[in-house]
């Protein structure tokens, strides 16, 4: 348990304030088998009741979260301290280790630090969901869940899977750990664990959690990087935003299901290569992309009915409109029959403003 | 006997709104969820409409003959004894009727508000403020119902705009018409309090008293129910909903603004405590008219002590709260035809008699 310290955070009695850092927050570890009683050993250590009412993370080392973590969800529920927008993680490797590495560089509040890194809207490499929605997914078995990957950076990362399709062209599918970054943080998040029946079945990579977060609406806006075929050498950046949340439509036929998707994208321009003047390709452009994102969720769409075999986006709740009765969509069996899917894309991409430059007049 | 203070449409819509809509805001949906499913709001719409059919049937053969309570006409059929077996149904009915919303108050206020004081000083403080508002009489809690309704609403209101973004409209299907109709039937229940009016009949001013208190009633918190129901199917799919025991509280934690607004489910307690303490004390008012009715005394006041004992004494009667539960649902199924049934018994009854004696004094 990691325990922020009110002292340091405020500064007590002291006239400068808070000092922030690792004094912020104190931690203790105790071997229980479920939060609460945990909470109870731990109230015996601290003079102070320990509550749950301000809980920002609850993080799940990865091999807990492979054998399954629905009874926590439960836990999640019940409790009237817990709130419906605590985050939860997957830790690759030990929640303790990354809990205490946790180092808030530019937070005071170690709370704070906690909600900016998963629950802001200008990221998307990780997705958004918060204990509420893992709650859902544990009671509804037409529906799976993915969980941010948390992990402690790794001191020879792994060689991550480098985009050469066009969308995040050039950047690496990051696993979290994997970020060949040079920071005072040691921490990283970036990722995702694809949950399926409270069982943690496998990770994806930082681009595959920015696709799953355009499926399903989650996604805010963050900078995207696209091939542009006419310098390919030379990527162009856009902040990317989704005004509109995608139009899902599900059709039973015969047996099977059919989905169809339309995604609604915009973006602004922010680097771009000065060779030409894009701004006159500007539908050339747009059609490229939409290619290009297109191509992207449809391998992402694949990758969910045959790898994963888990209805992470949740289509299942689209495909209820086609019965009259629960019961009668749970006699349908939507978990099994999702693999079936087959996957109608469309995507509606525009660039809208050009950032402080416009070179169309020359 | 004329009486020195009358109430008024709007007093008596006000008591009987919050009669009504105390229950929408306790597990009523939950209710009607596990029978109907996530069209939960459907049966609401529609045996609201039943339920003021039926209203409308029974202050017609009220009003006709006097407006004489349904104590004075039992009376007028079979005499003094008549009338006190009546009454001492109606208070057994009322007392099996009430006891759940009553126990569901303290039990609401122990588990998210005062988790660390004891059951026995929150038992008790609420008892005072039920004594309190019963012995200030009728006519002081309708000014007062009146006072508190428009504050409540726009509270009301302005929390359903806070909510709405968490609103999903795949949650609302599968919808079924005609499951939830035929399953729906115990949505009358929820108006069976419009009993109090034909109890409270010598306290209105008129009869068109009568008919707007009834009229508005039935129409505000049906509307109020409809409106719980469906925000709360819009934010929890099915089978979710059906697991929730307070759904409006369940709603009241997902409202959050930004990160330094949050826990406003402290604010709907507040006002749930005040209705409900208005609905206890109304209901304990009734339960010493009747009585005072049935052996002709003079004043309720004395009964009020004794009549409150025995009624915290049924309430508590049951040892968990979650038996007290599973008798709510008995209750909205078996009990509450008696306390439809009843008025229109005894008012047919009372409107043949009457016709007889005019048939023979001509």
């Amino acid at each position: 348990m990691q325990i922020a310290n009110p002292i340091a955070i405020s500064g007590g009695s002291n006239e400068e304030g808070g000092e922030g850092g690792e004094k912020t927050i104190s931690e203790i570890t105790v071997t229980a088998p479920t939060i609460y009683s945990a909470v109870n050993i731990a109230n015996h250590l601290n003079s102070k009741k320990i509550s749950l009412s301000h809980t920002a993370l609850i993080a799940f080392c990865d091999e807990i979260a492979k054998n399954g973590v629905n009874d926590f969800a439960d836990t999640i529920a019940r409790s009237e301290e817990l709130r419906p927008n605590t985050h939860i993680t997957v830790v690759r490797g030990s929640a303790k280790e990354y809990l205490s590495e946790i180092k808030p560089t530019n937070e005071v509040n170690p709370v704070q630090y906690y909600k900016m890194i998963y629950g802001v809207g200008y990221t998307g490499f990780i997705p958004k969901n918060t204990s509420q929605k893992f709650y859902i997914s544990s009671v509804c078995d037409y529906r799976d869940i993915v969980l941010p990957l948390s992990a402690l950076k790794k001191d020879n990362p792994e060689n991550s899977e480098i985009m050469y399709e066009g969308f995040e062209y050039y950047t690496k599918n990051y696993l979290a750990g994997d970020v060949d970054a040079q920071s005072e943080e040691k921490t990283q998040s970036y990722g995702m664990a694809i949950m399926s029946g409270g069982k943690m079945i496998a990770e994806a990579g930082a681009v595959e959690a920015e696709l799953y977060n355009i499926l399903t609406g989650q996604y805010s806006q963050s900078e995207v990087t696209y091939k542009d075929e006419r310098t390919p050498d030379r990527p162009v950046t856009v902040t990317q935003s989704q005004q509109k949340k995608p139009k899902i439509r599900v059709r039973i036929v015969n047996q099977k299901p059919e989905i169809y998707i339309k995604i609604f994208l915009e973006a602004d321009l922010h680097t771009i290569s000065g060779q030409y003047l894009i701004e006159e390709e500007y539908d050339n452009f747009e059609t490229q992309a939409k290619e290009e994102i297109k191509t992207a969720v449809d391998k992402f769409l694949k990758k969910t009915v045959s790898e994963y075999q888990s209805d992470i986006i949740g289509f299942g709740d689209y495909a209820k409109r086609s019965f009259k009765m629960y019961d009668e969509f749970i006699e349908y069996g939507w978990s099994k029959r999702y693999p079936e899917s087959e996957f109608i894309t469309e995507v509606d991409f525009h660039i809208r403003r050009s950032g402080l430059v416009d070179r169309k007049q020359g | 006997m004329k009486r020195k203070f009358t109430l008024t449409s709007r007093d008596m819509s006000s008591i009987m709104i919050n009669l009504i809509a105390v229950k929408m805001l306790f597990t009523y949906p939950r209710f009607l969820i596990e029978r109907c499913e996530n069209s939960a709001w459907i049966p609401i719409l529609v045996y609201g409409a039943a339920a003021f059919g039926i209203y409308y049937i029974t202050q017609w053969l009220y009003t006709k003959t006097g407006r004489t309570s349904i104590l004075s006409q039992a009376e007028a059929i079979g005499g003094r004894w008549l009338k006190i077996i009546i009454g001492f149904i109606l208070i057994a009915v009322l007392f099996v009727d009430i006891s759940p919303m009553i126990r569901a108050c303290p039990e609401a206020i122990k588990t998210a508000l005062l988790q660390n004081s004891s059951m026995t000083l929150i038992v008790f403080m609420l008892v005072i403020g039920i004594i309190m508002g019963t012995y200030n009489g009728i006519e002081a809690l309708g000014k007062a119902a009146a006072l508190f309704l428009p504050v409540a609403g726009i509270f009301m209101l302005g929390f359903f705009l806070m909510v709405m973004p968490s609103f999903e409209i795949n949650n609302l299907f599968p919808v079924s018409f005609t499951n939830s109709i035929m399953h729906g039937t115990s949505a009358l229940s929820v108006f069976s309090d419009i009993i109090v009016i034909n109890i409270l009949l010598p306290y209105c001013k008129d009869s068109s008293t009568v008919k707007k208190a009834g009229l508005s009633s039935i129409v505000i918190s049906g509307a109020v129910g409809v409106l719980i129901t469906i925000s709360y199917c819009l934010v929890y799919p099915y089978p979710v909903s059906a697991r929730f025991i307070v759904p409006m509280y369940q709603l009241s934690r997902m409202v959050n603004i930004g990160t330094f607004f949050q826990r406003l489910e402290a604010a709907f307690e507040f006002v749930w405590t005040i209705s409900s303490l208005f609905y206890a004390s109304v209901y304990l008012f009734i339960l010493c008219e009747i009585f005072k009715e049935c052996f002709d005394l003079k004043n309720y006041r004395p009964l009020i002590f004794p009549m409150v004992t025995i009624l915290i004494s049924f309430v508590f009667r049951r040892e968990t709260y979650s038996d007290t539960l599973s008798d709510a649902f008995v209750n909205m199924s078996v009990i509450y035809p008696i306390l439809y049934i009843l008025p229109l018994i005894i008012g047919l009854a009372y409107m043949i008699k009457m016709n007889k004696n005019e048939r023979r004094v001509q």
